[in-house]
């Protein structure tokens, strides 16, 4: 049975705009050589999961991780996601966390297999990513 | 001061380097070449990951053939400290994050292994990174260009790469057969776009 708290609530979904950021959390021990790479682009139950700003800061992002003190935390951009073929993104806001969003489509085929799609959307998004919200190697 | 391999290397790690550092030592001891650069010249090209092509027209004779020896160093340092993701286990993030296998790990090994041995074309040195599903990346983050292999914990399920440059007109993807070299890869990577 799934816990009502991580069930999608329907009337809270909106749509994301395209210029609002997305916060992703990224575990330190994905970060062999403490760079980010793209293989921190990695789905869950079917989509990367991120947080939309508009109901949470980076450091709430941070703060749901069961190990706050291993995460650190990206941005991406709504629209320049969108812009990269086979993604989209949805609000899938939680009872508890409103801000839940998915980034869809990772490793669905496109103009390319879909394994190739895929290790060309990472490469994508990579170039997406303007450095640290939170970098983990910093903060306390 | 003369430079030294950082690394030993058994051959039964990396048996396709053939005493790949003793050239390096041997050129440290013998040759001009690097006593002639007190200005530490090679560190700073290898620091900045040279192209191929800016090396050879910069670096002549035993310093090139220090450069390709270093960077087959530094690649076997990077394969190495890799191993380390074997041992992260399964839920290493505490969020359901899969294991990396040591056949996985073997896999890139030998392909890093045997397209760095290529002759007169330097690999630039990767990074090896965790990815999804078991998977690992190799990546190559470079002034101008960036190139993105995935091997694929299934053996049977196919490697995978994409590559860019800066401008994002130049691009390759596709698939790579398991214990097939991919010398077009290595041009791709290295070639002189000036």
């Amino acid at each position: 049975m799934v816990d009502p708290e991580h069930e999608i609530v329907q009337e809270w979904i909106e749509h994301i705009p395209e210029p609002d950021r997305l916060f992703m959390r990224v575990h330190v021990k994905s970060l062999t050589e403490r760079q980010l790479h793209p293989g921190i682009f990695r789905e869950r139950q079917g989509a990367m999961s991120v947080d939309w700003e508009r109901y949470s800061s980076a450091e709430d992002t941070r703060g749901r991780a069961l190990s706050p003190d291993e995460n650190g935390v990206i941005a991406l951009v709504t629209g320049d996601v969108r812009r990269i073929e086979g993604l989209s993104v949805e609000h899938e806001p939680l009872r508890s966390n409103r801000a839940h969003s998915g980034i869809h489509g990772l490793t669905l085929p496109g103009s390319l297999p879909a394994e190739e799609s895929k290790t060309k959307r990472r490469a994508l998004l990579l170039g997406l990513v303007d450095g640290w919200q939170i970098d983990p190697f910093e903060a306390a | 001061m003369a430079p030294t391999a950082q690394f030993e290397i058994p051959d039964t790690e990396f048996p396709e380097w053939p005493a790949h550092s003793e050239g390096f030592l041997n050129l440290a001891d013998d040759e001009p070449g690097c006593t002639e650069n007190p200005s530490g010249e090679l560190e700073d090209l290898i620091a900045k990951r040279l192209p191929y092509w800016d090396a050879q027209t910069k670096l002549t004779g035993n310093l090139w053939g220090a450069l390709v020896n270093r960077r087959q160093s530094d690649i076997s340092s990077v394969i190495r400290a890799a191993r380390a993701l074997v041992d992260l286990g399964e839920n290493w993030d505490g969020e359901g994050g899969r294991g990396y296998s040591l056949e996985t790990w073997k896999r890139v090994k030998k392909f890093l292994v045997s397209h760095a041995s290529v002759a007169r074309s330097p690999l630039p040195v990767p990074a090896i990174n965790p990815a999804d599903q078991g998977s690992f990346d190799v990546f190559w983050r470079l002034s101008d260009r960036q190139l993105l292999v995935n091997f694929p914990e299934d053996e049977f399920a196919p490697i995978t790469y994409y590559g860019q440059n800066q401008q994002g007109d130049n691009t390759i993807s596709g698939r790579i057969t398991a214990g097939k070299k991919r010398l077009d890869l290595v041009a791709w990577l290295t070639q002189n776009t000036k």
